[in-house]
């Protein structure tokens, strides 16, 4: 599942502090008020955009190469999804 | 004039934060209790709504709808598991078997750069004006990703397709350790791409909340005094990847989060075909090597696959099929879907269905006869399986404690007001693509949740 794979032995610690960067930014308090305060002052700039040509049903999957799983990637997935509970 | 007018301008762009299994309700309770400052922000800046999902309520069914803006009957994804025609072996449902242009291949079509990572339904990656990395069906990191560049970077950064659920049934504590680990590389992955490109489509999707969910959820509701603080630890980690996110939104991007479906604690796991043979309708051949419906002896009239999806034995559709479409067919499926209705908490008493459904109840278009022809909507904590070969009606551990629900997906767009309706996950994708200014295609059955 994972590459390399991962290995976890040796900590049980179950809570870990959040690193600096992922901790809430006050600076970005208000940022999406902001946002929605800047386009409202936009308004009334806004012109018609170029419509793209209808897609439709034109972007159908393309035609795949080859099967997507082996009988042996199908076994080991099947594995996983019962080890999720979802068989 | 409304917020819709600015949503027209050239150049716009979604990022899209998929947060698989996360509840509309958990969200709220976790804000009111000032848990979670960074998604308290969102909901004052844009339309945060509980949303309607997919009968069933699993992650395949769900996204693919998400993805499709059309119904199962017209995408083709019932369950994580289905039958051969004609030889009724099983097969994993994925992204080649899957019908119609999803979300990113219309927006290629209309020339948009797309970005779309780990969104369940996407293995094989398919052909996009981007990249699509596959998700957690993927059997290795180099097959989940598009290009041989791709897989090298992923490699670099020790991604993981999928938290190994194995490691929970072994040691829950290691499991959660473990998690966080593939949470870490995960976002990791989504900076390295979000940077790559200028894109006007960008979706990154979590799996590690859903994971969290099956094996804590009970632990959490029950306050466990090892567990509980853990859990709500990785949702601090959630509310600082959507602070992070935010710092990347300049006034041409909205943000859409979303996740497939709620959460509570089990009760009971429910083997539906336990139910079915003890109601005469499923047999079992004396077969111990047989694989997929093989295992059924030829009177078996009636069979479920997980979750909740219930099939007739029907002659000409099933190898070994007795019920012969037509009269008989309406018959039996009335009769099964009677006896299915009156399933009931063997400790408790307690009625565990909510709902039976019909077929055509639920689904329309071109791929509705491959649909189950019943469907149960559980009552909550009562989680269907369609395990075959179990003697007991009903199982509970202390591993799996967390199933899906319906009513309880979530739904947020930054930078206007309300939704003009309650939210149904099949409507997310003709919104994105009304907030991109690209047509919605004929065949959609989703709705722009944007008032008119």
């Amino acid at each position: 599942l994972c590459q390399p794979s991962i290995d976890y032995s040796g900590s049980d610690t179950l809570v870990k502090p959040l690193p600096s960067r992922q901790r809430f930014d006050p600076r970005f308090r208000g940022a999406t008020r902001r946002i929605v305060a800047s386009e409202k002052e936009t308004e009334t700039e806004s012109s018609e955009s170029d419509e793209p040509s209808a897609p439709g049903s034109a972007a159908e999957s393309a035609e795949p190469d080859e099967k997507a799983y082996t009988p042996e990637e199908e076994a080991e997935i099947t594995k996983r999804l019962e080890d999720l509970g979802y068989l | 004039m409304g917020f819709r007018s600015a949503l027209g301008r050239r150049g716009r762009r979604v990022i899209v934060l998929g947060l698989d299994g996360v509840p509309f309700t958990y969200i709220q309770r976790l804000v009111a209790a000032g848990e979670l400052p960074a998604f308290e922000e969102l909901i004052g800046a844009g339309a945060f709504a509980q949303m309607d999902t997919t009968v069933p309520n699993v992650s395949s069914v769900a996204w693919a709808t998400f993805m499709t803006g059309r119904n199962p009957g017209k995408h083709r994804i019932f369950g994580f598991v289905d039958r051969q025609a004609g030889t009724g072996q099983f097969f994993v449902p994925n992204s080649q078997t899957m019908v119609g242009s999803t979300l990113w291949e219309v927006l290629s079509a209309a020339g948009k750069r797309v970005f779309a990572m780990n969104v369940p339904v996407t293995y094989p990656p398919r052909k996009v004006n981007g990249y699509v990395i596959g998700c957690f069906l993927s059997p290795t990191v180099e097959k989940a990703a598009p290009t041989a560049q791709i897989a090298s970077a992923l490699t670099r950064m020790k991604y993981c397709v999928d938290a190994d659920a194995r490691i929970a049934h072994r040691d829950k504590a290691a499991f959660l350790v473990h998690l966080d680990e593939v949470y870490e590389r995960r976002l990791e992955a989504m900076r390295h791409f979000w940077r790559q490109e200028r894109w006007d489509f960008y979706m990154a999707h979590v799996m590690e909340t859903d994971r969290l969910h099956h094996f804590f959820w009970r632990e959490m509701e029950a306050d466990d005094a090892r567990f509980a603080p853990a859990f709500l630890d990785f949702y601090r980690r959630i509310d600082a990847l959507i602070s992070e996110v935010m710092s990347w939104i300049d006034d041409e991007i909205t943000l859409v989060v979303l996740s497939d479906h709620g959460f509570c604690s089990i009760k009971q796991q429910v083997f539906v075909n336990t139910w079915l043979e003890g109601a005469g309708y499923l047999e079992y051949a004396d077969r111990p090597d047989a694989k997929g419906l093989a295992v059924l002896a030829p009177g078996t009239r009636a069979y479920s696959l997980d979750p909740g999806r219930v099939f007739l034995n029907v002659r000409g559709r099933e190898p070994q099929g007795v019920v012969a479409p037509g009269g008989e067919y309406a018959r039996v499926r009335q009769e099964v879907a009677a006896t299915l209705s009156d399933m009931a908490d063997p400790d408790t008493h307690e009625p565990m269905v909510e709902r039976v459904y019909l077929r055509e109840e639920l689904y329309s278009g071109s791929y509705a006869s491959d649909a189950p022809d019943i469907v149960l909507a559980m009552r909550e904590g009562y989680d269907p399986k369609g395990a075959f070969g179990r003697e007991r009606l009903t199982f509970n551990d202390d591993v799996l404690v967390g199933m899906h629900t319906t009513p309880d997906a979530l739904l947020y767009v930054s930078g206007i007001p309300e939704f003009d309706r309650r939210p149904h996950i099949v409507d997310v994708a003709p919104t994105i693509l009304d907030l991109l200014s690209v047509p919605v295609p004929t065949d959609f059955d989703g709705r722009s949740l944007l008032a008119a």
